[in-house]
């Protein structure tokens, strides 16, 4: 990384920290981009994904001034952006349509998670019909790189349930997308 | 190669995984290593793995919209903030579940997002609500109560106010109570001015009983806010049943789910040794709070391996306790343990009623189609499926209601008609309560010609109605005309249904007849779509005109409509028939919408709000003359239940001398007056600080919308935001549209 965009980056954040709106739009230019890919393969929404954006980037001032400058800002800044997406999802309600209602959605009302029997569909689809556990370990996981550690840290499970869940995604996923290949 | 069992002599589909995350020791791998490099089963597994995890990595994302960070920098510049959750999740304390529950609400607070339906407490003695005492206060199951009503004002024109109960038993499936499907009835009478008595038996076997007061005719309803009063089972030692205490927090009737899960807690406390308990306890921690709170998670693993010691010890652990750990097993993420126990139980008891659902959903993953399979293949697949329910349903009856659900639901992919017939059949015959699933199951038997006859006798039944007083599906805050009311709209569906099948049968003067019929209720613009197709396949096409007239006179309606209709009837906009159809369809909306009405005073002088400047104002004032939209649920912060864009959409088409006003979800902020425009809110916006509007209205969730007329009247609760811009114009001033 170049050395002045390290300091431009510094100042950015300083000033950002201190309030300015040019600072935050800087950050939000540079950095949204990342905020929203997690916010939208975690949610699989982009109406979520769009809001998350918005809260983290409304609350990012203040939150700087946590910010200790230890690791890349980016890490740092995806870290709270998996962390308020988490929040997100815990708390938006969801409901279940009782009408045609497929294979799937009859097996999860008696708890029950399956490999979704569709047909082709695109890796995006795939990801974002994975049960919400699940998704969340994969997206973490295999595509933010989080070690199983960290990904139980963040969800609240222990590193054994995160390695399953993540065996039970990948299978899942292989399994939808299987006669594309 | 499917994913699934790789075979003996090759590492487990975890260790390969492992593998490829390099999670294994440096001697597994090598192990591992080895074997991949020589097997090409397990080489295309891990090369499986790593393409996914590539491509997953390659995605494109979508370019974040620019227009997103002026939305931030204009609720920033209403002064708006957040607080993020920048600090790691709490260290691992000792299991203080009460403590970190607390503190995971707080956070959730913070980030002010609105979870779960919230719903604001409703004090006994405000506006419209009586007084309703019970003695003894802590009955046992069989005692006779002396019950006592102070009714308040809408409740005291008659000698006589009726006592409306519904019962929860403390017979448990799977550890949680039942309800029962009836309601009663008592007789009150009045003792002196507004004080009414009259006694109540406490049924044999009751968990706990709600009850609301009703006049004699069910015109007036004082259901607490649909908060009822509630009875709770005691033992002799005057304590909260077991029963009764697992009902709290298992039932959902008429509480939130915070209060259920504040039951849970005192339930493990009081029972520490029910896994019924337990598990509910742990359900509830999933859905309050997710799994986020590892504290409480770890308490339930230790609790979870208890109770399975417990049961392990046993030589014959009864069913019940098989089925609680397979499901306590389930609700903790732990599919291993659900597995073993899942065994357990389908061997020692296949008979019992989870035991059954667990086979029902088996059939389903065992026959369902592979994908990609053929229409006829996938037919086949669950043709199979179906025999096997009917098996299963020979075996066990109806042990468990997802087993005819599943069955039907089976036989309908199947598009088998003997197996909708069967299954169809035993859905009506259940009793499953759900009126509109049995419509959608009569649908489904209408289209199939040999079984078409089923299907109608379902929508005949459907049709059939009973005294609405008496009628056990009125719900204990519903007055009867809130019910008809409601059951207008599927009464419509019903005979329109009904219309189309007898069209299919060829009988078209008794199609025409019954789709008429279908108009006679309501205002439903899908129903009328569906009877202008029906019509106009059977030829005649005025009504048809008429049908398609009223589509195209609702608000909610694009003007293309219309254009579409002309066109594809090949006709003009000035076609006579066209042009008194349509000159007609404002009136007939009109009464058809205000055949749903209702009429409740609503006291609209002592429902105080503030607006966003902070200043005071009455209901009564800011709906004085106007219909009113109430919109309950909007949120200046975050996506908002209530539909900002829909609520302007509906607010601009609204006839002068109408308006549209919102009662935000928080409390009122300095900043709010920014923050409604920084939201682009086109109507009022009025806060409800002592929660005045929302007892007013019954309010008890969100979004939830109202309609009040020019009088200050409620003519329309609960309405769907898609109705309210035919109900608020169906109560303006006929003269003025």
């Amino acid at each position: 990384m170049p050395h002045d965009f390290v300091e431009s980056q510094s100042d950015v954040l300083k000033a950002a920290r201190a309030g300015s709106a040019d600072a935050l739009g800087e950050l939000f230019v540079r950095h949204a981009g990342v905020v929203h890919r997690v916010a939208r393969k975690l949610t699989a929404s982009d109406d979520d994904a769009q809001d998350i954006v918005q809260d983290v980037f409304v609350g990012l001032p203040e939150a700087l001034r946590h910010y200790r400058e230890q690791g890349t800002f980016e890490a740092w800044l995806k870290r709270i952006s998996v962390r308020t997406t988490l929040m997100h999802m815990r708390s938006a309600t969801r409901r279940e349509r009782r009408e045609g209602a497929d294979a799937d959605t009859l097996l999860a009302s008696s708890a029950r998670v399956d490999a979704d029997p569709g047909t082709r569909m695109s890796l995006n689809q795939a990801i974002a019909g994975l049960p919400g556990m699940l998704r969340m370990v994969f997206v973490l996981h295999d595509v933010e790189g989080y070690a199983h550690g960290e990904i139980a840290d963040m969800l609240g499970i222990r590193t054994g349930t995160s390695q399953v869940r993540l065996f039970r995604a990948r299978a899942l996923l292989r399994a939808a997308l299987e006669d594309q290949s | 190669m499917r994913w699934t069992a790789l075979g003996l002599g090759h590492p487990g589909t975890a260790t390969l995984n492992r593998y490829v995350d390099g999670e294994l020791t440096a001697a597994q791998s090598r192990r591992v290593s080895t074997h991949v490099m020589a097997c090409r089963t397990c080489r295309g597994f891990t090369d499986g793995v790593n393409q996914l995890r590539a491509n997953a990595r390659a995605l494109p994302t979508d370019d974040v919209p620019r227009e997103l960070l002026d939305r931030v920098l204009a609720r920033r510049a209403a002064g708006e903030r957040m607080i993020l959750p920048v600090t790691d999740a709490a260290p691992r304390r000792s299991p203080n579940v009460a403590a970190l529950s607390v503190a995971a609400s707080a956070v959730i607070a913070i980030v002010g997002v609105f979870a779960l339906g919230g719903r604001r407490a409703v004090a006994a003695g405000a506006d419209g609500i009586g007084e309703l005492t019970f003695e003894p206060s802590t009955p046992r199951p069989g005692d006779t109560l002396k019950v006592t009503y102070v009714a308040p004002e809408q409740l005291r024109h008659s000698d006589v106010v009726m006592l409306r109960s519904r019962v929860v038993s403390d017979s448990l499936m799977e550890g949680e109570p039942t309800s029962s499907a009836s309601a009663h009835r008592d007789s009150l009478r009045r003792t002196s001015d507004n004080r009414y008595e009259g006694t109540f038996v406490f049924p044999s076997g009751a968990a706990l009983a709600l009850f609301a007061v009703e006049d004699v005719s069910a015109q007036h309803v004082d259901s607490r806010h649909r908060g009822y009063w509630r009875v709770t089972a005691h033992d002799a030692g005057g304590h909260l049943s077991y029963a009764a205490a697992l009902a709290a927090a298992g039932s959902g009737s008429s509480q939130g789910w915070d209060r259920r899960y504040q039951n849970a807690r005192e339930l493990v406390r009081d029972y520490p040794d029910s896994l019924a308990a337990w598990r509910v306890l742990a359900f509830l921690e999933n859905v309050v709070h997710g799994q986020s709170d590892t504290a409480a998670w770890a308490t339930h693993r230790r609790t979870f391996v208890r109770f399975e010691a417990k049961a392990k010890a046993l030589r014959s652990p009864p069913p019940d306790m098989l089925a609680g750990l397979m499901w306590y097993a389930s609700t903790l993420s732990d599919t291993a343990r659900r597995s073993y126990w899942k065994e357990r139980l389908l061997r020692a008891a296949p008979r019992h009623p989870l035991a059954v659902q667990e086979r029902a959903a088996d059939i389903i993953t065992t026959d369902r189609p592979r994908p990609g399979a053929s229409p006829s293949a996938q037919r086949a697949a669950w043709k199979h499926a179906i025999a096997e329910f009917d098996r299963l349903w020979d075996e066990v009856g109806n042990a468990h209601p997802t087993l005819i659900t599943m069955g039907y639901q089976v036989s309908s992919w199947a598009g088998d008609a003997e197996g909708l017939r069967r299954w169809g059949g035993r859905y009506s015959e259940s009793d499953r309560g759900d009126a509109w699933a049995s419509l959608a199951a009569a649908r489904q038997l209408t289209a199939i010609e040999s079984i078409r006859p089923e299907g109608m006798r379902m929508l005949r039944a459907l049709l059939q109605q009973e005294d609405p007083i008496s009628d056990p599906r009125r719900g204990l805050w519903q007055s009867v005309d809130e019910y008809r009311a409601a059951g207008a709209d599927l009464r419509g569906s019903a005979l329109q249904e009904l219309g189309e099948a007898l069209l299919a049968e060829g009988r078209h003067e008794a199609a025409l007849d019954t789709l008429r019929l279908a108009t006679g209720d309501g205002w439903n613009l899908d129903r009328f779509r569906a009877i202008a197709e029906a019509t106009l396949r059977a030829g005649d096409t005025l009504a048809a005109i008429r049908s398609f007239a009223w589509v195209a006179a609702d608000p909610e309606t694009s003007p293309a409509f219309a254009d579409s209709v002309l066109s594809r009837l090949r006709m003009s906009a000035a076609d006579a028939r066209w042009v008194s159809a349509r000159a007609d369809a404002p009136a007939t909306m009109r009464s058809r919408v205000l055949h749903t009405a209702i009429r409740r005073g609503l006291r609209g002088d002592s429902v105080r709000l503030t607006d966003a400047k902070g200043r005071q104002h009455t209901f009564g004032d800011i709906a004085k003359g106007r219909v009113t939209i109430v919109a309950f649920g909007l949120d200046l912060r975050l996506g908002s239940p209530v539909n900002v864009a829909k609520m302007n959409r509906i607010a601009a088409r609204l006839p002068p001398g109408a308006q549209v006003i919102a009662i935000p979800i928080s409390p009122r902020t300095d900043n709010a007056e920014a923050a409604v425009r920084a939201r682009g809110i086109d109507f009022g916006v009025y806060f409800d600080p002592a929660n005045e509007a929302s007892r007013a209205f019954n309010a008890y969730g969100f979004p939830m919308y109202f309609v009040v007329d020019a009088d200050g009247d409620l003519r329309f609760a609960y309405s769907s935001p898609s109705q309210l811009l035919a109900q608020a114009s169906a109560l303006m001033p006929y003269s003025k549209r």
